[in-house]
């Protein structure tokens, strides 16, 4: 049975207590850049909690920063009347994280392949095709009327993310 | 951790910025831009970003220096980055942006390859 957890501002403990008794972790953000730390340091310490090395909850937070700068910023388009919704599992072995925004929502084939002649001066466009390469699925869903919902796994790892990456 | 430059103008003409702290979106990113479109105007374009002390970076500082890059070699100098750490170079890579940008493993051979430009 799962329960929900939500806080404001993520107190360590609760979450290890709660992250041990197979927990759904949510929380609110606004459409700012301050929302864009909030989520990186619950991510941290929801990992921290769930065992991932520090080496992966280093991965795993900057994967959420992406997707969370990109919600608020190419989603939400920092109008605090919108809202981002980020939400951590376990399921097991797999760390769930989902972003909700409030945008009109992407189709991930759309991303400019930051690794195409045209691209390669392009300053913006690289956050996701980083957070595909840092998780092991990444699953966009347009959300109806509007909205943008995507779903990151992580494996608990028997390497660390570093040693996987090229 | 915020941004820290630290600017030293090398007898050979190049400019080494050393970085320590986090490169991440907000105003200390952009200070970098400024300080590299101020080095432009004083003819300074051939600089080493010594990265040994940036303990992370995101996409956001990715596009900066994309940006940086693309302005120094309009000038026509040269941008480099030197003494990555495994973690940013990591997430460089993932973002193709080594394909883009020139990087060094140590700051004397990025200072090496830009003194013998002139």
């Amino acid at each position: 049975m799962q329960s929900r957890l939500s806080l404001a501002k993520p107190n360590s403990e609760a979450l290890v207590e709660a992250v041990e008794s197979n927990p759904v972790f949510s929380l609110t953000l606004e459409s700012s850049l301050e929302s864009v730390d909030l989520a990186e340091q619950s991510t941290l310490r929801y990992t921290e909690a769930a065992g991932f090395e520090e080496a992966d909850r280093y991965f795993i937070g900057l994967a959420v920063r992406e997707i969370v700068v990109n919600a608020i910023k190419h989603g939400n388009h920092f109008d605090l009347a919108r809202k981002a919704l980020l939400r951590l599992s376990m399921n097991g072995a797999e760390l769930i994280i989902e972003v909700t925004d409030e945008g009109d929502g992407f189709r991930l084939e759309d991303v400019p392949d930051p690794g195409l002649p045209e691209n390669r001066e392009r300053r913006s466009g690289r956050g996701v095709r980083i957070a595909i390469g840092l998780m092991d699925e990444f699953v966009v869903d347009r959300n109806m009327p509007r909205g943008t919902h995507i779903r990151m796994m992580k494996r608990l790892p028997t390497r660390t993310l570093l040693e996987t990456l090229p | 951790m915020p941004l820290d430059v630290e600017r030293s103008d090398l007898e050979s003409g190049v400019v080494l910025l050393a970085l320590t702290g986090s490169l991440t979106m907000g105003n200390q990113l952009m200070k970098l831009e400024w300080l590299v479109e101020e080095l432009i105007k004083e003819e300074h374009n051939r600089i080493v970003l010594e990265m040994s002390g940036i303990t992370y970076l995101d996409s956001s500082s990715i596009g900066v220096l994309v940006g940086c890059n693309g302005k120094i070699a309009a000038s026509g100098g040269q941008l480099r980055l030197a003494a990555v750490t495994a973690r940013v170079a990591a997430v460089l890579s993932l973002s193709k942006i080594d394909t883009v940008l020139s990087i060094n493993p140590t700051q004397g051979d990025a200072v090496s390859a830009l003194a013998s430009k002139t």
